[in-house]
């Protein structure tokens, strides 16, 4: 699971979510949940998970959890590659922290 | 934006981890087949489309939500406050917080999971709201708190819409409000599970343990691979979690030894004697070249000094000669690094005591707090415990000191003796008597 800490809006957050989605026609919506702001999406064997919730004053947390399946990635890479996805859509920058 | 995640040798762990764990556990037995068709609030069952499996994923999902929030909230709270006791007390809320929710999370029924989840969300918004802000925290530092609780709550009761009637969930709300009512002490909501709840609102709702609720997938048995499947992710979801916990974990225990009256109040002298020390080297640095050779020939003093406490030493009674013979090595190596510490200069001037009225000063006050430190250090060593985190500062000490080596070692030397001749008059003193 990664968790990104995001300066914008949760429902910003979500509409960026799906708007990536949407341009990418060999993903596929597995289930949407607009009331929860939660995307389960697929390719293949690779299945992914997202989900926003707001922080309020402007920022929300976006979760993502993936079974990268057998594309050679682990399930983190997938998730950050879709966190990093989402944030270039936001045109916002990322920073790591462990915790 | 944060990105949050495990670091690759947490990772490294997990993996090692997940082996070890895989061959240590047996799968669970098959879930027994029951169906008792859910009651709507009207009477009439009412199917969600959720099934069991999708009920497992969203609980652990919620533990993921619940934690990172409940993380973010303890840090931000860490860093507005200055009281070393609620920084420590937000580290062990964090810590247990995840343990507590992870445990709940990787339960073999996802409709058990799904309650103690409601139970553990709803009722630590009850005791930040009851007790924790208005006895602990204070309103400002404590806002941030209720709002994650609240946020967290609703998250929960949201996932539950598909399991659990508007009327089961009121009277999970009912059995949450009066099992606080009557227990208001419990300020530790971490550990209160559903089946500590009794009475028949508690019995309704465990028997939707077994049913399944709304979920729409209750009339068939998990084939025997499907259970295997699903205690694997469990253990994975453990896994994946457990060194972040386990980090935390030692963290607080740490943490916790570190808070001792014993090793506060070393800490405390560790940092009067270095800050002394600090401004004593301040002062020696400022001095011109050739003072500093005056310096070097107070040390020849000093060293006669020292010889003349090494004579007192062996003529001294037998009753100190115990006590002495610990300090002579010390006086010994501390010879030697005065030889190497000299540092002779051609031409300088004659060395004038009244110039370094605020040197002897600076001194006396570092030898009196290395005093407080040796004092404190005697009550540390009285216990293991202590002693290793003595341990620790010491070796955080060497380091700030040997940033500054050369000064800092002329210092000491120079507190040092100073400390050894008031030892000496004393000591004289007791052979006297």
């Amino acid at each position: 699971m990664i968790a990104a800490q995001v300066p914008v809006d949760a429902e910003r957050v979500y509409e960026s979510f799906l708007r990536v989605i949407a341009e990418r026609p060999d993903i596929s919506i597995v289930t949407q949940k607009d009331a929860a702001m939660m995307l389960e999406v697929s390719r293949d064997d690779l299945t992914l998970t997202g989900q926003v919730s707001s922080l309020g004053a402007g920022r929300s947390l976006l979760y993502v959890w993936a079974d990268a399946g057998d594309s050679g990635l682990s399930g983190r890479e997938l998730s950050e590659k879709a966190v990093a996805y989402i944030c270039e859509d936001l045109g916002v920058s990322i920073e790591r922290v462990d915790y | 934006m944060r990105l949050i995640a495990f670091s690759a040798i947490r990772f490294l762990v997990l993996c090692m981890a997940a082996v070890i764990m895989a061959s240590c556990q047996s799968p669970q037995p098959t879930t027994e087949q029951v169906l008792i068709a859910p009651l709507s609030s009207d009477g009439r069952p009412q199917e969600s489309t959720m099934t069991r499996e999708e009920l497992e994923d969203h609980v652990r999902r919620f533990a993921d939500r619940y934690f990172t929030r409940v993380t973010l909230t303890v840090n931000e709270f860490g860093k507005a406050t200055d009281s070393d006791e609620l920084r420590a007390l937000m580290h062990n809320w964090k810590t247990v917080s995840q343990a507590s929710i992870v445990d709940i999370a990787i339960g073999q029924n996802a409709v058990t999971n799904l309650l103690d989840m409601m139970v553990i969300t709803r009722l630590s918004r009850l005791v930040v709201e009851s007790y924790w802000i208005p006895e602990e925290f204070g309103e400002e530092l404590g806002a941030p708190f209720r709002q994650t609780y609240l946020d967290l709550e609703q998250d929960i009761w949201t996932v539950a819409d598909d399991v659990l009637t508007p009327t089961q969930q009121d009277e999970l709300r009912q059995l949450i409000d009066d099992w606080y009512a009557e227990n208001p002490d419990q300020i530790y909501p971490w550990y209160v599970r559903l089946s500590d709840f009794s009475g028949q609102r508690a019995a309704s709702l465990a028997a939707v343990e077994q049913t399944g609720g709304l979920l729409s997938e209750v009339a068939r048995a998990r084939e025997a691979a499907e259970e295997i499947q699903a205690f694997g992710e469990r253990v994975l979801f453990y896994l994946q979690r457990a060194p972040m916990i386990t980090t935390n974990e030692f963290e607080s225990s740490v943490a916790s030894s570190l808070q001792q009256p014993q090793i506060e109040a070393m800490v405390a002298n560790t940092d009067r004697f270095i800050s002394s020390v600090e401004k004593f080297v301040a002062l020696i640095d400022e001095l011109p070249d050739e003072q500093l050779a005056a310096i070097d020939q107070a040390m020849d003093r000093v060293g006669q000094e020292r010889q003349a406490l090494m004579q007192d030493f062996s003529q001294a009674e037998p009753g100190i000669r115990a006590v002495l013979t610990d300090v002579r090595p010390v006086v010994e190596s501390i010879e030697h690094i005065v030889q190497l510490a000299k540092t002779p200069k051609p031409g300088a001037k004659p060395f004038d005591i009244t110039q370094y009225t605020e040197l002897v000063r600076e001194a006396e006050g570092t030898a009196r707090e290395l005093s407080l430190l040796l004092e404190a250090l005697r009550e540390v060593a009285a216990d293991e415990q202590g002693l290793k985190a003595l341990v620790g500062e010491l070796v955080a000490a060497e380091q700030v000191i040997a940033r500054q080596t050369f000064w800092y070692l002329l210092a000491l030397i120079a507190a040092f003796f100073v400390m050894l001749l008031i030892y000496r008059v004393v000591a004289s003193r007791v052979v006297r008597n």
